[in-house]
Order: structure tokens, then C-alpha cells, then sequence
């Protein structure tokens, strides 16, 4: 197992438990960005390690993706949202976060049970599972899109670890339809914020029964 | 043409809907006759042998994607026209709506003839975010909300079929870009095995969110019921069943090295529980669109029992896609016209007395409503009989068929007392007689064909298959119960 494919998902779970906890839009941007990184480093070593040198586009493509466009086109379209936030979660970040810590050792056990690379995997796992606790735990819209595209980038160093066969074409297709998945999710936050003028979907009636 | 080459018909059909952004408004309709001709092409060179999909169920499902999406393209246009006028939508927001609704069509053709997981699973999510685009497209509040809801609920799901499909398919070593998919005969680990268990039942758990099977189909009713009523008919005729697809083709592969008992299991379990779901939930509908929605859910458990029964029940599993989506296309059309000439499709608003007030819209809901509680001899009540009596077949299976036979039988009932409320029950303006709604047959005649088509499917499907149903007839007899 190579430290440095170690470090960049410890990266990735560490920003994952941060965007729970952080109560600010551009908090999230930060996060995302540096979770980006993160993923890159993760496909730069399977590059090296796995001797895949079109793993170096996809690299390429992911800091282009994830660290400048899509942050920037949330940004602009949820602009109005950026000053305006809840300082108060339904649940008490203390009990979120010893919850999370619960299922970061999970993943972590998950991932020595006969796979490749497990604590790296493991750590996927755990990211994954803290995401889910972020998109029960918080109902703003700002926090429900960035959660889903927080999954989308665990999601995605998942299948990079353990699909390594999938050439770049495949890559690079599901890192073009994350850049469609945070297009719609912008698209229709914006208009909830319009109708609405508020962040908490709780009270939205469709989500009700 | 190979399999690989066929990227020119979702390719196609996205350049075509950029053409949408370049003609004027008035000739919008230029473009989409285009596209019925582009679609139609397609389904006229195939049985000429000129091009073939990637396998009968490829095929299959082409058809009713190229067919059903030439009848959305039809209907949208006068829907469109008049949703527009009454909401005062810009020339934009017009063009938006048949760009996308061209876009989601082409990753429903993608979703019919790409065999390659990581595609299959890119097509769906194009179909989902397109559709999403388009459920929030009348920008009110009600459609906001559920496309909201709608993105945020399948996207999760998306994302953990992702991660699930690709788990699933490196534990049981298939090659996870392969076009043609092979079994994997290799003997494997037995922690391997757990492995590729664990990631098809994360492969089912997601594309069931997709496919809007219970208890992952809290946004389906939503989403079918405020999306524009063509979009709503391809969704729940189209993208569910699309989705169950790469279930079935993804289980397929890994039958081979996971016992397929666990995984007919699981379908069946989450079958009878879309069943409970829709039974429990039809009986209290009073909106048009909604009854549909949850009648969705019910035929997607159908078609999701007949791919656990597997043998003949899987055959009418596919036929089911067919004729679910025939019928259902019908119905949300029907919907459609109804919200625009009776302004809701809810009962307590108004949407009463339809037979009496537009006899061809009123005919139209009591036909569609026939065919799709499967009353012979319209075409769903051969595909569930197909379903039912295939799961019979089999001794381990018949007491989910009978739980399952007891369910549709309770649907049955309870749309069959929740239709009289639109057709029968007086209108709420006054005594009777109401004054009668003239029909504009730009949106009557699209639902008349398709209603022919209905009845047609029903009657002519024996005769039109007949050695195929002379084979299946025989199956069955041999069963003894």
C-alpha cells in the first residue's frame, strides 16, 4: 500500500467530516476544492503505482472540474445564498460528530475484509457513510447540494480504487456527468430559493407524507 | 453495425436537440417532426435487417423507447403551446423544454442499446438530471419542490449503484468495460463471493431509487405527478424500467459466481413491497397524476417479481415493460389534457364528471384505466398473467404469488373505485347538466392513436407471437399445482 495513496483518502475523509460540521456556504467551496485535490492525488498514484498514464488526463481533468468550474458555477447561481445561513442543526454537532467517528471506524473495519488496498478503501467507506450522516443531519439547501456533490467525489475515488480497469473514456464520462449532476442540482436550488425564500426545506409540502 | 457504433442514435438525437436553440419559436415544430423522422428511421431500418441492438431484450426495449418517444414528441407540442399560453412562458423557457425533453429521449435510446455498465449507468444519470430539469420546468412551487426532492433522493441512489456496480464486478472478476459482458465462470473466494454480493445488493439499492421500487420511491409520486404530463408518461413508461434493466443485466453477469438466489430474493422482497406500497397508497388518491404515480410503482414491483421468478415470468416481466408503458403513456397523456381543460387533475377541484363534460378524454381514461388494472384482453393482463402464473411454475415461488395475485387484486379494487370519481361524479358548478368543454383534437388525437394501440396490443399480441405463446401455453400446462 503506498503512503501517499493513504494520505490523499485520509484527505478525503477528513474534509468529508468537516463539511458536516462547517455551518457556511463558502466554507463548503474550500472543502470541496480541497477534497478535489485529494481525489487527484488519488488517481496521480494509481497513475504512478498502476503505470497508467492516461490516469494523468483524468487527474488533469478532475482539478479543471472540481477545483475551478463547478465551485465557481455554484457559486454564481446560489450567490444570494452565500451571506445567508442557519447557525442551528437539528441535531448537536457534538452527537454528529461522535456519530461520525462511530462510522469512520466502521468503514475502516469494513475495509480489511478482503479487499484491495484496505485502509485506503476503508477510509472510502467511511467517508461515505459520514456523507450520509451530513445529508440526514442538515436540511439546508446549500448544505443538501454540496453533500451530494461531497458523495460524488467519495463515490468516485471509490470506483477509481477498486475499478481500475475502466479506461478513460469511462473516467471521463462520469466526470462529465458530475459536472452535469452540480449544473441541475444549482439549476433547481436556485429555483427552491426562489419560490421559497428560505433555506430549510423541511417545511417544503412535497417532501411532507 | 456493431453495438459500439450505435452512439449515433443518442448522439443523433442530443445534436438535434440543440437545433431547438437555433429555429424560431414558430417552427419549433420542424424540429421535432425531424425527430420523429430520426426515431422512426431507426425503427423501420431494424427489422430490415440493417442494424441490430445488442441482444433481443436491447431490441425490445428500443422499440418501445423509439415508439413511445415519438408519441411524447406528438403530444408535447399542443401541450406545450397551451401550458405556455396560460403561464405565460417565454420563447426560453419553450426551447428549454424540448431541448431537454430531446436530451432525456437520447439517454432513454442510450439506456435501450448500450450494454457497458459504466455507460449504462452515465445514460441513467443523464436521464435522471434531464428529467429533473424538466420536472422543476413549470417553476412552481409544487414542481420545484419535487424536482428537488426527485434530484436529491436519486442522486444518492446513483451514486451508491455507482460504487456498487463497480464493487460487484471487480470481486467476481468481470471485466467492468466491456461491452459484451461475459459471465464469470472463474471459482472464487469466498470472501470474493461476500463482495460481489454486498455490491449487488448496493447496485440494487441504487438503481431501485432510479426505478422507484419500495422503499426507495419517495420521490416518484412527487415528480410524476408535477412533472409536464409527457415527461411524467417517459419517466414512469421509460426510465423505471430502463433501470430495472441494468439490474437485470447486471445480475446476470454475476449469477454465475454469486448463489442468484440471494439476488431473485432481494427482487422479490423489494417486488411484494412496491406492491404493499402502491395498494396501501391508491385508495386515498384524488389527484389524476398521483393514482398514476402510485399505479407506477405497483407495475415496476411486477416487472421487478417477474425478473426474481425468473422462466416464463421473466418473459412477461419484458412484455410488461411493453405493455405497462403503452398503457401508462396513455394515461399520463390523459392526465395532461385533463389538467389543461379542467385547469387540476384533482377531483376536489374540479376534474369531475369527465365522461359527460369531453366524452373523448372521459373514453379515453375509462380505456387506459381498463388496460392498465389488467382486464382482459388489453395487453397488461396477458403480461401479469405471464408473470403470475410463471412464478407459479415454480414450487419455491408460490407463496409470493399468492401474496402478490392478493395485492393486484386489491390495486384492482381501488382504482377501480377511486376512476368513477373523474368520470362519473358530477362536476362541482352546479346541477347537471354541466356545460361541456370542447376538446381541442391537437391533444385528443396523439391519446386516440395510442388508445388504438392499446387495444390492438391486447387482442393482437397472441396472434402476433403466436409460436412464442404456443411454446409458453405449453410450459405452463405442465404444472402441477
Amino acid at each position: 500500500m503506498s503512503t501517499w495513496l493513504l494520505l490523499a483518502t485520509a484527505l478525503l475523509w477528513l474534509t468529508t467530516v468537516a463539511m458536516m460540521i462547517v455551518k457556511t456556504p463558502r466554507s463548503m467551496t474550500v472543502l470541496y476544492r480541497i477534497q478535489a485535490v485529494a481525489e487527484a492525488g488519488v488517481v496521480a498514484q494509481l497513475a504512478l503505482v498502476g503505470h497508467h498514464p492516461w490516469l494523468w488526463s483524468v487527474a488533469v481533468l478532475i482539478v479543471v472540474l472540481k477545483l475551478i468550474i463547478i465551485p465557481a458555477v455554484v457559486t454564481r447561481w446560489l450567490a444570494p445564498l452565500n451571506s445567508v445561513y442557519g447557525a442551528q442543526g437539528p441535531v448537536g454537532m457534538t452527537a454528529l460528530l461522535m456519530l461520525a467517528l462511530v462510522l469512520s471506524g466502521g468503514g475502516i473495519v469494513i475495509g480489511q475484509l478482503g479487499l484491495p488496498n484496505p485502509l485506503p478503501i476503508g477510509l472510502v467507506f467511511a467517508a461515505m457513510m459520514v456523507t450520509f450522516v451530513q445529508l440526514s443531519g442538515r436540511y439546508e439547501v446549500w448544505n443538501l447540494l454540496w453533500g451530494i456533490l461531497s458523495l460524488e467525489t467519495v463515490m468516485d475515488v471509490g470506483a477509481l480504487t477498486l475499478g481500475t480497469g475502466i479506461p478513460v473514456v469511462g473516467e471521463v464520462g462520469i466526470g462529465v456527468t458530475g459536472l452535469a449532476l452540480a449544473l441541475a442540482l444549482s439549476y433547481v436550488a436556485a429555483q427552491v430559493r426562489r419560490i421559497k425564500h428560505s433555506l430549510d426545506v423541511r417545511d417544503l409540502e412535497e417532501l411532507i407524507g | 453495425m456493431t453495438t459500439a457504433t450505435l452512439w449515433v442514435i443518442p448522439g443523433g438525437l442530443a445534436a438535434l436537440s440543440l437545433a431547438y436553440l437555433i429555429v424560431p419559436r414558430k417552427r419549433l415544430g420542424w424540429v421535432s417532426g425531424v425527430v420523429v423522422l430520426f426515431l422512426g428511421f431507426w425503427l423501420v431500418t431494424l427489422p430490415l435487417n440493417l442494424w441490430r441492438g445488442a441482444g433481443p431484450l436491447a431490441t425490445w426495449f428500443f422499440v418501445t423507447v423509439a415508439i413511445l418517444s415519438i408519441f411524447g414528441v406528438w403530444y408535447s407540442g399542443p401541450y406545450i403551446r397551451r401550458e405556455a399560453e396560460s403561464h405565460q412562458w417565454s420563447p426560453g423557457r419553450v426551447k428549454g423544454y424540448f431541448v431537454f425533453f430531446t436530451l432525456f429521449i437520447a439517454s432513454l435510446a442510450a439506456l435501450a442499446i448500450w450494454t457497458n455498465f459504466i455507460f449504462l449507468w452515465i445514460a441513467l444519470e443523464v436521464a435522471t438530471l434531464t428529467s429533473a430539469v424538466l420536472t422543476a420546468h413549470p417553476a412552481e412551487r409544487g414542481s420545484v419542490e419535487a424536482a428537488w426532492k426527485y434530484v436529491v433522493v436519486t442522486e444518492l441512489g446513483g451514486l451508491v449503484a455507482l460504487l456498487g456496480t463497480i464493487l460487484a464486478l471487480s470481486a467476481a472478476g468481470s471485466p467492468l468495460f466491456a461491452w459484451t459482458p461475459g459471465l464469470s465462470h472463474g471459482i472464487l473466494s469466498s470472501s470474493h463471493q461476500h463482495w460481489a454480493l454486498i455490491g449487488a445488493y448496493m447496485a440494487l439499492v441504487g438503481y431501485g431509487t432510479k426505478a422507484g421500487l419500495a422503499p426507495f420511491h419517495t420521490w416518484l409520486p412527487d415528480a410524476h405527478s408535477e412533472a409536464p404530463a409527457p415527461v411524467s408518461a417517459l419517466l414512469s413508461g421509460l426510465k423505471l424500467a430502463g433501470a430495472m434493466i441494468i439490474v437485470y443485466r447486471l445480475f446476470h453477469v454475476l449469477a454465475a459466481s454469486v448463489a442468484s438466489v440471494y439476488l431473485d430474493d432481494a427482487l422479490i422482497l423489494l417486488g411484494l413491497l412496491s406492491l404493499v406500497i402502491a395498494a396501501g397508497f391508491l385508495t386515498f388518491q384524488h389527484d389524476l397524476k398521483r393514482l398514476w404515480a402510485y399505479s407506477s410503482i405497483e407495475h415496476i414491483g411486477l416487472i421487478s417479481l417477474g425478473m426474481g421468478f425468473g422462466g416464463i415470468a421473466l418473459v412477461g416481466a419484458f412484455l410488461h415493460i411493453w405493455t405497462h408503458a403503452i398503457s401508462k403513456t396513455l394515461l399520463f397523456h390523459n392526465a395532461g389534457t385533463v389538467r389543461i381543460l379542467y385547469h387540476s387533475s384533482h377531483t376536489d377541484y374540479g376534474a369531475r364528471g369527465i365522461l359527460q363534460r369531453t366524452p373523448w378524454t372521459g373514453a379515453l381514461l375509462a380505456l387506459g384505466s381498463a388496460a392498465i388494472v389488467g382486464l382482459p384482453p388489453f395487453a397488461p393482463f396477458w403480461s401479469e398473467w405471464l408473470i403470475l402464473a410463471g412464478g407459479l411454475h415454480q414450487v419455491n415461488n408460490r407463496p409470493f404469488v399468492i401474496i402478490a395475485a392478493a395485492l393486484v387484486v386489491i390495486i384492482f379494487i381501488a382504482i377501480a373505485r377511486r376512476v368513477p370519481g373523474w368520470l362519473f361524479t358530477p362536476g362541482p358548478v352546479g346541477p347537471p347538466p354541466v356545460k361541456p368543454i370542447q376538446e381541442p383534437a391537437g391533444l385528443i388525437l396523439p391519446s386516440a392513436v395510442l388508445g388504438l394501440f392499446v387495444v390492438a396490443g391486447g387482442i393482437g399480441l397472441p396472434l402476433a407471437v403466436h409460436p412464442l405463446w404456443h411454446h409458453l401455453v405449453s410450459q405452463l400446462r405442465v404444472t402441477h399445482l
